[in-house]
């Protein structure tokens, strides 16, 4: 069963047209990349983490932060040593833990992956699947192509809703936790397992499901809905706006 | 095609899977891996008519329906010999994108089926792909989920339906699309008493014709001019026959097939009851649902039916009762059996639960999952530190006694009856005070349904049966609970169970099915007929 990350809602993020969300990801993306300084890459990540929490919640912030922290942990950790250029900053018993160039490298990896991650999922939550269809058909891509991204997006929580059933079903038959917590490798390893025999057992019968509705067929496929009308000026200017403000902002502010 | 052509036509069928693969729901593998899964198959359906195969769960059913749809050998590989004759065409080499308007499939899993995030694109699937006019779609999506009774539905994700409503969302992809012929694969297992009716009349309304694939009897067909086919390992046994067939009859009661007049497995005198008190839960953010249960006992020793419409609280109780799941208000702890006092030993943990409350969920896919029928049997041992020689004579032991003769082969390319039994097996070997079975007897037949519940209660004699099935509830169980809106509205022996009882709590069929009661009693108040 395929779940979805999309929250419906009418902010302004949910009214801001499917196009100009898609235009706008590419040049986030972009922006992470231009040369710059720690600095403006946190505030660009905080931007986004602002608009994030206007548009959607501040509880919306914490769902990537959940996922993503074992990684940032990592970075902070072993980013430092592999850098030891530059001044010193933090020196213990002789040894030198961190220096100015492990931290600027250290803080800019960070603002990149959490903006980048801020940035994809404040435009995959207010984006319903329907939109993001019409939004990359509109832009020329090909129905099967967009159908393979959708169903990518939907399969992700698919996995995480099959992962939680397979942990209560291990759970249960390992009766509960009364015998004290196993390692951690004897705990999500077979659950792992289960669920990727799981996901491969659901790619036929997904198949199945798509033919079966006539997914394949050669004459031209229509569609049940549409974007907004009228909506092309407001595309157009929001789209320009958005990779000025994204991919300028980082290049002209470098201090 | 001539007017006197049949709708479906099947001749000489005969269907082999190949040794290691399939499309995850069909024996590929075990002990009927390499044996024609159909067998010289032959049989016809008439337009404007109604056909039903009544067969156990390895019979080949789905295989034979995937098969008619195009999606058999196509996704599985296999060998397949004879024809199939669709509208007078022959289909074998026509893929099922062409054939969506000749044949539309209602599987038994409807999870398998559903892959968009709002109904109303779910049902406009098809039509898209058939290039249809927005303007007839947006008239034929809306008439098709106001049919099927989810008309304000348009916008849900199909995820969050219950197993009822996502059976009735596949009817309205039929229903909006229109092919010729219906299949409903098991469609009529999860729904209420209602929907069934109402399923069968639109099907019979819509579609060229219906052929119903069900393993067991239902009545609700009987006097519709329906012709019966028993389908018996590969082989057309009996058919196509009437209702009032003798002959058809005696071979149904053979294979299990109707429902027969048993007695429960002997009630055993056990002290302990798992005890709910109080118990109130609600799932975060959910507005409508909640679960009120003042006083229940489940005595260790006794075969409890729970019945109730979908969406009743059946499963929320059955997770919470094992400790998956945790009451905001209230207690579950275990005691005396019917001691009416709080439970003995106070208040379980979610932990102490799950080490004594065994629960089979309602889809056994999400519930064996290791790469072999072996190591699937031998999980639960191994956690309560039983020897390695012991774990083996065991797993040996109730591979046997549930027909699991390859240990070796994948769980998930069992078939359903097989994964049923191992999901069964698995908890057989386990030492737990107390089992429920959610809706395990969907999909299988009655013969299967009373073996599976005698030896687990041979092992475990206090099961609580959750199922739509009051034919079954009133002769497998001692006693029987009826759930709405979340609450126990009814608690009385299964002797006594009068399903049309004054408060309508129930209406029986031929082939059960939970009924609306009209309004619920007071929160958490239980009717008692009689003792349990």
């Amino acid at each position: 069963m395929i779940a979805e990350f999309y929250v419906p809602g009418a902010s302004f993020l949910h009214q801001w047209d499917a196009r100009a969300k898609l235009l706008f990801l590419p040049l986030v993306l972009a922006a992470f990349f231009v040369p710059s300084t720690p600095l403006v890459l946190l505030l660009l990540t905080a931007t986004i983490a602002a608009v994030i929490a206007i548009a959607l919640g501040p509880s919306q912030l914490v769902p990537p932060l959940k996922t993503l922290w074992p990684v940032l942990v990592l970075i902070t950790v072993l980013t430092p040593p592999f850098h030891p250029e530059g001044a010193a900053l933090l020196r213990i018993g002789g040894v030198t833990l961190l220096t100015h160039g492990g931290l600027t490298t250290t803080l800019t990896l960070l603002a990149r992956f959490l903006g980048i991650t801020y940035g994809f999922f404040a435009v995959v939550r207010a984006m319903s699947l329907d939109d993001l269809v019409l939004g990359l058909r509109w832009f020329g891509l090909p129905y099967g192509a967009c159908l393979v991204v959708t169903i990518t997006l939907r399969t992700i929580p698919a996995l995480a809703l099959t992962w939680h059933a397979v942990r209560d079903a291990h759970r249960l038959r390992a009766g509960g936790s009364a015998r004290g917590r196993p390692p951690i490798v004897k705990t999500y390893v077979p659950v792992l397992t289960s669920v990727m025999i799981e996901a491969v057992k659901g790619i036929p019968v997904l198949a199945m499901a798509l033919e079966s509705r006539g997914f394949g067929r050669r004459n031209p496929r229509t569609s049940f809905s549409g974007l907004k009308a009228g909506s092309r000026l407001f595309v157009d200017a929001m789209g320009l706006a958005a990779a000025a403000a994204a991919l300028l902002w980082p290049l002209v502010v470098r201090w | 095609m001539t007017h006197h052509d049949p709708l479906l036509a099947v001749q000489q069928l005969s269907f082999r899977y190949p040794s290691a693969t399939g499309a995850g729901t069909q024996a590929a593998t075990g002990p009927g891996a390499r044996r024609l899964v159909l067998d010289d198959l032959s049989f016809s359906v008439r337009a404007a008519s109604t056909s039903v195969i009544l067969g156990r769960a390895d019979a080949g059913k789905t295989t034979l329906a995937r098969i008619i749809a195009g999606l058999v050998p196509r996704f599985t590989g296999g060998g397949i010999a004879g024809e199939v004759r669709l509208l007078g065409s022959p289909t074998r080499s026509v893929p099922p994108y062409d054939l969506v308007q000749s044949v539309g499939l209602v599987a038994q899993d409807s999870e398998e089926q559903l892959f968009t995030t709002r109904c109303d694109t779910e049902v406009a699937f098809a039509l898209e792909s058939l290039g249809m006019d927005r303007a007839v779609m947006r008239h034929r999506v809306t008439q098709g989920l106001e049919r099927v009774g989810l008309a304000g539905f348009a916008g849900r994700n199909p995820a969050t339906l219950s197993g009822g409503e996502k059976k009735r969302l596949l009817v309205a992809c039929l229903l909006a699309v229109q092919p010729q012929l219906w299949i409903l694969d098991e469609a009529l297992g999860e729904l209420d008493f209602e929907w069934k009716v109402r399923i069968l009349e639109l099907a019979s309304e819509t579609a060229g014709a219906t052929l119903l694939m069900e393993s067991r009897w239902s009545s609700l067909v009987e006097s519709r001019g329906t012709s019966f086919h028993l389908l018996d390992e590969g082989r057309i046994r009996a058919g196509p026959r009437g209702s009032a067939d003798t002959e058809l009859l005696l071979a149904l009661d053979e294979a299990g097939i109707r429902p027969s007049l048993r007695a429960a497995p002997p009630r055993v005198q056990v002290a302990g009851a798992l005890q709910v008190r109080g118990v109130r839960f609600r799932f975060p953010g959910e507005q409508g649902f909640g679960l009120a249960v003042d006083h229940l006992d489940l005595g260790f020793g006794e075969v409890c039916a729970l019945v109730g419409r979908n969406g009743s609280g059946k499963s929320t109780l059955a997770r919470i009762l094992c400790g998956l799941l945790r009451p905001q208000v209230g207690s579950i702890g275990f005691g005396r059996a019917a001691s009416g006092q709080a439970a003995d030993g106070g208040e379980a943990s979610p932990a102490d639960l799950g080490a004594r409350i065994g629960y089979l969920f309602q889809n056994p896919d999400h519930q064996i999952f290791l790469p072999t029928v072996r190591e699937e049997l031998a999980l639960g041992l191994r956690a309560s530190r039983v020897s390695r020689a012991e774990v083996e004579r065991r797993v040996s032991q109730a591979a046997e006694l549930f027909d699991l003769a390859d240990l070796d082969a994948p769980p998930a390319l069992l078939s359903y009856g097989a994964r049923r039994r191992l999901q069964a097996a698995t908890y057989f070997l386990l030492e737990r005070d107390l089992l429920i079975l959610d809706e395990i007897d969907s999909g299988l037949s009655y013969g299967e349904i009373s073996r599976l519940v005698d030896r687990l209660a041979s092992r475990v004699p206090g099961l609580v049966l959750i199922t739509h099935d009051l034919a079954l509830a009133r002769s497998a169980c001692h006693r029987v609970l009826v759930m709405e809106h979340g609450r126990i509205v009814r608690d009385s022996p299964a002797p006594a169970f009068d399903p049309g009882a004054a408060d309508g709590s129930v209406a029986a069929s031929g082939a059960g099915g939970a009924r609306d009661p009209g309004p619920a009693g007071a929160s958490g108040t239980v009717s008692r007929e009689g003792s349990s």
